[in-house]
């Protein structure tokens, strides 16, 4: 099989090669890309809500990855999505029971999404001093999450039917 | 080759769906359109097989939980000395002066109000109204004669041939669909009064208007003695007091009792607390009494219902606060309700002091001799001062529901009963009444109310020879 391969033009074999190469980092740019979307992430329920009231936000443009991942540089960004991505495996599969009552970002995420924040709105704290507090959300709680509580649904006359359906529990973080 | 990795990937697929238990559950909750159950079904048990994590958490209403600071579900009298030693003097001559304990769990209605000493051969069926799932029945089929008739000897035997539960499912649920349900016509009616037609709520309203269903103040409407909540002219205690001064009393109601010290006809306020909540702080905001005092609970591996155990909410800060106040420690979340909670226990306690200061001067202005309608002026601010401090200790939440309405009340309590002492001490240096000596005397009694240890016997000390009694 190699004697074949070996045997074919060189130049033949390096524009398979390129060519290989592109279609594989573009499957692997839109696969990352592709998990770190909103779409994606939404896809276990317990983002429901979450994902609700980002997509109600006024950063509903951009991906979670983009505030919840680091983007110092690619390994640093990869790592931590690597780690990230196997906790929430972990815990969306073997390790359901150790998921706590209430989700809430760890002090690793804390530093990242604050980096992010400083990031995209460094024209903003070069103009307005922002020495107060410690972290952006400390005042800015409801961006991009937790603006409501409660989706409007609640808001609405009781959807019939709908507490026997969830009888056995529901996924949603909420 | 293609066929089976294909067939590898879909198998490795649903893998992931099994593990994470993505699909059980939620398919056969949609084939099942309702229960099954007879939509007249009343009894707790029949829901049990149905909605199993539902009913086990519901049975944890059984346990006797630690106490929280000020409250707790352990059944102990209300007058042990580190929750309220003097309500044996403030409620003398009425059923709470004798018996009134730290409420239990749902599951306990039922045996709780047949044994508590209030309940005697003249209760009414209305006292059975916030305790039994039959009362929807018993109302259907006896009309006036459920509120009205006799407790002991036909509402509740007929209430257990119905085979009745404690407070329970079909209370809030229909039990054929389980949707949310209002089986109370008080609330209806009471609603209707403030210009609110239940029939428009929503699904947040009804996580409220399940509970308001019977947490709120209420009395029994002379004419049919049907449980009435006093709402028509506002939540607030000030606007309830106009009520009961201006409706309830052309209705003919005037008084739950008349006060054995100061012979005061007064009211008896109970547990207003939908009132304080909603329009308190979270209220305002659009949180239920069910957001805090039915959190989702993770149960069953990692699915999430709403508790069924019914409890302060200083017991589940994490999901019942942490859920909202996400960016604060439940410490410090803590700290702050107790701070409220400290605030307004020692209030209340100021207030009633000086109510039972208040019952005791105008006892001497009777048996000194003041002037008739100096008497009941004084009685009327008495009343006032009573009724502002009573709808606050009645109310469940030590101040956390409404800090704001509660201090009001208590301050305005303290005020109106300070008017009743500085009228009769006015009369009383009159009558050259050594003041000197009856204050010597209230605390006298106060003693002996605080020192006897037989709960049932605290309210004979209230009254003795200097102070008799005015029934």
């Amino acid at each position: 099989m190699f004697e074949k391969l070996f045997s074919i033009n060189k130049k033949v074999l390096l524009l398979i090669g390129v060519f290989v190469g592109i279609i594989l980092s573009i499957v692997t740019v839109k696969g990352l890309a592709y998990s770190d979307s909103p779409e994606f992430c939404s896809s276990c329920h317990i983002m429901t809500q979450v994902h609700e009231s980002f997509t109600d936000s006024t950063h509903a443009q951009l991906s979670c990855g983009d505030c919840h991942l680091p983007h110092d540089n690619i390994a640093v960004k990869l790592t931590e999505k690597a780690k990230a991505g196997l906790g929430h495996v972990y815990y969306n599969t073997l390790g359901s029971d150790k998921i706590p009552s209430v989700l809430h970002a760890t002090d690793n995420s804390k530093e990242i999404i604050n980096n992010n924040c400083i990031d995209c709105h460094q024209n903003t704290l070069q103009n307005v001093s922002h020495d107060v507090k410690d972290s952006c959300s400390d005042c800015h709680k409801t961006v991009p999450h937790g603006k409501s509580f409660k989706n409007e649904d609640y808001f609405k006359p009781p959807k019939p039917g709908e507490l026997l359906e969830n009888k056995g529990g529901t996924l949603n973080n909420g | 080759m293609v066929r089976k990795s294909k067939w590898a990937f879909m198998l490795f697929i649903a893998l992931i769906f099994v593990v994470s238990g993505c699909s059980s559950g939620t398919n056969n909750a949609q084939e099942m359109k309702t229960t099954g159950l007879s939509a007249d079904e009343i009894s707790n048990e029949a829901f049990k097989d149905l909605f199993p994590l539902q009913y086990e958490s519901y049975m944890k209403n059984a346990e006797d939980t630690e106490d929280t600071k000020y409250s707790g579900s352990i059944r102990r009298s209300k007058f042990d000395h580190d929750k309220e030693p003097y309500l044996p003097i403030l409620f003398n001559g009425y059923g709470f002066a004798l018996d009134y304990k730290e409420d239990r769990g749902h599951v306990y209605a039922n045996e709780d109000v047949y044994n508590t000493l209030r309940i005697n051969e003249k209760s009414i069926g209305s006292c059975l109204t916030c305790k039994s799932t039959a009362v929807p029945h018993l109302i259907e089929e006896l009309g006036d004669d459920y509120w009205g008739g006799n407790f002991l000897n036909e509402v509740w035997p007929k209430a257990e041939a119905m085979g009745h539960s404690p407070i329970g499912c079909s209370d809030c649920h229909d039990p054929e669909t389980m949707d949310l349900r209002i089986t109370r016509p008080s609330l209806i009616k009471a609603l209707a009064s403030t210009g609110v037609d239940v029939a428009n709520a929503t699904k947040n309203d009804m996580r409220n208007y399940v509970c308001a269903q019977c947490h709120v103040e209420y009395y029994f409407a002379p004419s049919n003695s049907e449980v009435t909540f006093p709402w028509a002219k506002g939540y607030k205690p000030e606007e309830m007091y106009e009520y009961y001064n201006t409706v309830a009393k052309e209705q003919g109601f005037e008084k739950d009792w008349v006060h054995n010290v100061s012979g005061t006809p007064m009211l008896k306020a109970q547990h207003p607390d939908f009132e304080t909540h909603i329009e308190g702080p979270h209220g305002k905001a659009g949180v239920t009494c069910s957001d805090c005092h039915m959190p989702y609970v993770r149960v069953d591996g990692k699915k999430k219902i709403s508790s069924h155990w019914w409890q302060s909410p200083l017991k589940t800060m994490e999901e019942s606060c942490g859920t909202c106040h996400g960016d604060r420690s439940i410490e410090e979340l803590k700290n702050r309700v107790m701070e409220i909670q400290d605030t307004h226990m020692a209030a209340l306690h100021e207030a009633e002091e000086v109510s039972i200061n208040a019952h005791y001067y105008v006892n001497r202005m009777i048996t000194a001799g003041a002037p008739e309608e100096k008497i009941k002026e004084a009685q009327e601010h008495v009343r006032k001062g009573q009724w502002l401090w009573d709808i606050i200790a009645a109310e469940s939440a030590a101040g956390f529901h409404n800090p704001q309405v509660a201090m009001d009340s208590l301050k305005a309590s303290s005020d109106e009963s300070y008017k009743a002492i500085l009228i009769a001490t006015e009369e009383l240096v009159k009558l050259g009444v050594d003041i000197e000596e009856l204050n010597k005397e209230i605390e006298k009694v106060k003693k002996a109310v605080y020192e006897e240890e037989d709960s049932t016997k605290k309210r004979d000390h209230a009254t003795n020879d200097y102070f008799p009694p005015q029934q």
